[in-house]
């Protein structure tokens, strides 16, 4: 709340001199009588007037009330809405170390609470170079540019002291279906960098140890080797932390060739600037994905949810948040049996596809439709888009964006993204889903990286988004409601003091 | 700052006011005044002669030795007399300008100077909300004085008179005069309630003080009017037309008060609280017979 006009206060000094006179001469509105009965002897005879129990000097109260709107009307107060804050929480590897996590979490729950206005979350997963993305492409698309903004970020993707022209390559036969293996550099705390290697298995059939080499290229051994205990279990992951000599170039990451151990693509780690460590997957996009996976993983959230529990062996409905109406793309919904255990035979897999602009009545969030599959008893839904971007509002109050790359692994449990997410913000008290954009990342070979940097810096950096005089304040002045409630009351009165003089 | 009720000049004036009750009370056993009959007392009223039966301490041996006869000498009946102020104290005694209070105080100072005496007290008794207050017996002029000072530190009347008033009076076998001072403009039969306070001891007169915006009300056009006791308002539009008519109305109520009062054996004065206290004193003079 702000007073457009404050200058004008000074008016309350007359008025409440005006108020004190006019108290004063409360009593000469009236006149008190003791003749009443007379007086009401005399109106029986004439036939007017009218009695009333209470003896409130409503004029006065009007009249008084009018003053106070004319004051209010001109020193017209007005209520400031502030920008929502954006809070950019960078989802990159190097913050899915538990620490980070939760130091994230702690700084937007209190940057929610110390904004009282709305506050707007995005989550910024790493594109398939491991960097926070392209914020100005993102920021832009939400029409954000120039607002107030919050990074939560550890910022060491862009200071990890690596020798540069450093390159990670993770080498694995083209067997798909089975596993993956992904690696992540995270900055170690001194020096060097820690990876992360993680070996997803989907079958029990795999058995037997498998150990995962990593070499400096031009040395004859292994620097570090991993074991991985084979078994049911979906992931296995191992933190090394490693000791890289000043004049390696690349590091390989190998595992062994097996018949029945194959990954489903070949993800190169590489670092083609001394700034910036980067995850190099030319061919597939999946890597983003599989990194906001693990962040999640880190979050310690539980991704396995139902969408929808109205689900019966004839049919079920759907509802679902959906990207803004001028989103276009399919729904991919799959199915599975168990929680974290995904059914990909062709029995237990719908995919269906609907143009979300010919549904009629679909607004920007809600999405629903009845469909008459069947689905197993037990069940649990799946789905995620893909398309975007997603711009999920709940209540205008809390605009929740999410971001992410396009699901296009055959990895089903990509799709609990927005799952995963809508947990994420129930946490942090917000309401809202999530979901993926189509946010095409750029390759970061294709432009120099300095100019991207400077581009994301210049754009997001918290100085630049919050100028002094807050240009983004947004304020609804009260000054014509209050002069038009003036008006019909002083109107009021002039009718009533011209009926009293008539 | 309101001025004073009693400033100086009216504390002088009603210091010199003296007057002496003439009316004949009937009682015996002594006293202050002289009473209807004869019987004990001091003053002498004549000689009768002397019969069987006779007191003979009251034979007048002078008159024997001259002429030969017995003869009784006759004294007249004396009795004692007290005084009381009963003072409406409901929030309408305060229109007026002055108000009714205040002149209702200033005529029961003034009252109470005239008679009270050592043998013939003035009590000033305030009628208000609740049982009546009496106040102390004034007998001499720093009683009077006292009794100034007290009515002037009265807060100003309010409330309703609430009825009976006779609960509130002491109960003697003295003969005794009521004085009331109100506006009779209160809801009840107070005259008639004033009539039970009649008796062949007790001689009630009745002081109706009026106020001059309660005769002529200077009104016009669209008013709002208060009740001051009940806040019952009322909304209306005047002429000179219904103002006349309202005069006509309040001039019935006054006459209406003054033939209940006469139907009751009860005297009513009516005085404006305008007027001089020697004018509301030589009204009661005139036409109360007490001391004429």
């Amino acid at each position: 709340m702000i007073l457009i006009n404050p200058q004008f206060l000074w008016l309350l000094l007359p008025f409440i001199a005006l108020c004190w006179w006019r108290l004063r001469r409360t009593g000469e509105l009236g006149r008190n009588v003791s003749t009443l009965a007379i007086w009401q002897q005399l109106l029986a005879e004439q036939g007017q007037g009218q009695t009333t129990a209470l003896r409130i000097p409503w004029r006065l109260l009007l009249e008084l009330l009018a003053g106070l709107l004319i004051i209010l009307t001109i020193v017209n107060p007005a209520y400031v809405e502030e920008d929502p804050l954006l809070v950019l929480v960078d989802q990159s590897g190097s913050m899915g170390a538990p620490n980070r996590v939760a130091g994230a979490k702690l700084r937007v729950s209190e940057l929610k609470k110390e904004n009282r206005g709305s506050v707007d979350v995005v989550f910024l997963p790493p594109d398939k170079n491991g960097f926070p993305p392209h914020w100005t492409q993102l920021l832009s698309s939400a029409d954000y540019r120039g607002r107030r903004t919050e990074i939560v970020s550890d910022f060491l993707a862009a200071n990890v002291s690596l020798p540069p022209n450093v390159g990670f390559q993770v080498i694995s036969d083209p067997v798909h279906n089975v596993g993956l293996v992904k690696a992540r550099a995270v900055p170690a705390t001194e020096g060097g960098i820690s990876l992360f290697v993680a070996i997803a298995r989907t079958t029990n059939e795999i058995g037997g140890k498998v150990e995962v080499q990593i070499l400096v290229p031009g040395l004859p051994t292994p620097i570090h080797a991993l074991t991985f205990e084979g078994g049911v279990s979906q992931y296995q992951q191992e933190t090394v932390a490693l000791s890289i000599p000043q004049d390696a170039q690349s590091l390989i990451i190998r595992l062994p060739q097996q018949d029945d151990l194959s990954f489903d693509n070949q993800m190169t780690l590489s670092r083609p600037h001394p700034a910036r460590l980067v995850f190099s997957e030319p061919g597939r996009g999946s890597e983003t994905w599989q990194a906001m996976w693990d962040a999640a993983a880190a979050l310690r959230f539980d991704p396995i949810m139902a969408v929808n529990s109205t689900t019966t062996r004839s049919q079920f409905v759907l509802s679902v948040g959906m990207p803004t109406p001028s989103a276009r793309g399919n729904l991919v919904m799959a199915a599975t049996s168990l929680p974290k255990q995904v059914l990909m035979s062709p029995e237990a897999t719908t995919r269906r596809s609907a143009k979300l602009n010919d549904l009629p009545g679909i607004n920007d969030w809600l999405f629903q439709q009845r469909f008459q599959t069947p689905l197993p008893q037990g069940f649990q839904l799946l789905v995620s888009t893909q398309s975007g971007p997603v711009v999920v509002k709940e209540k205008a109050t809390n605009t929740i964006f999410v971001a992410g790359d396009p699901i296009k692994s055959k990895w089903a449990e990509r799709a609990f993204f927005p799952l995963m997410i809508r947990a994420l913000l129930t946490e942090l008290g917000f309401e809202g889903s999530g979901s993926t954009n189509a946010w095409q990342p750029h390759d970061p070979t294709s432009q120099p990286l300095e100019s991207r940097l400077n581009e994301t810096q210049a754009s997001t950096s918290p100085q630049q988004a919050c100028p002094a005089t807050n240009p983004s304040s947004r304020a609804q002045p009260w000054g014509p409601w209050l002069g038009l409630i003036t008006c019909l009351l002083l109107l009021a009165l002039a009718l009533d003091c011209l009926k009293q003089y008539r | 700052m309101s001025s004073p009720i009693f400033d100086n000049e009216i504390r002088k004036q009603i210091r010199a006011m003296k007057l002496r009750v003439r009316k004949v009370f009937s009682g015996e056993g002594g006293g202050a005044i002289r009473a209807r009959g004869l019987g004990a007392g001091h003053d002498f009223h004549d000689h009768k002669p002397y019969s069987e039966g006779d007191d003979f301490r009251y034979i007048d041996w002078n008159l024997f030795g001259r002429h030969g006869e017995l003869h009784i000498k006759r004294f007249r009946q004396e009795t004692n007399l007290e005084f009381f102020l009963i003072l409406d104290r409901s929030a309408s005694m305060s229109l007026g300008k002055p108000s009714k209070d205040v002149f209702c105080r200033r005529l029961a100072s003034a009252l109470s100077a005239c008679f009270a005496g050592p043998a013939q007290p003035v009590q000033i008794v305030l009628a208000e909300r609740g049982l009546p207050r009496v106040g102390p017996q004034i007998r001499n002029s720093n009683d009077l004085e006292v009794a100034m000072n007290d009515l002037e530190s009265l807060s100003p009347a309010q409330g309703q008179l609430e009825l009976p008033l006779g609960d509130g009076l002491p109960r003697t076998a003295q003969n005794r005069v009521v004085f009331y001072l109100g506006d009779f403009l209160q809801s009840g039969n107070l005259i008639g309630e004033l009539a039970s306070l009649r008796s062949s001891q007790c001689e009630v007169q009745c002081v109706l003080i009026c106020a001059e915006e309660e005769r002529a009300p200077k009104l016009h056009g669209r008013v709002h009017l208060w009740d001051i006791e009940s806040n019952a308002e009322l909304r209306l539009t005047l002429n000179p037309k219904m103002l006349d008519r309202y005069v006509e109305l309040f001039e019935a109520h006054l006459e209406d008060q003054q033939r209940l009062a006469r139907a009751a054996g009860l005297k009513l004065f009516i005085v404006g609280s305008e007027s001089t206290l020697e004018q509301a004193i030589i009204s009661l003079v005139t036409h109360g017979g007490l001391t004429t």
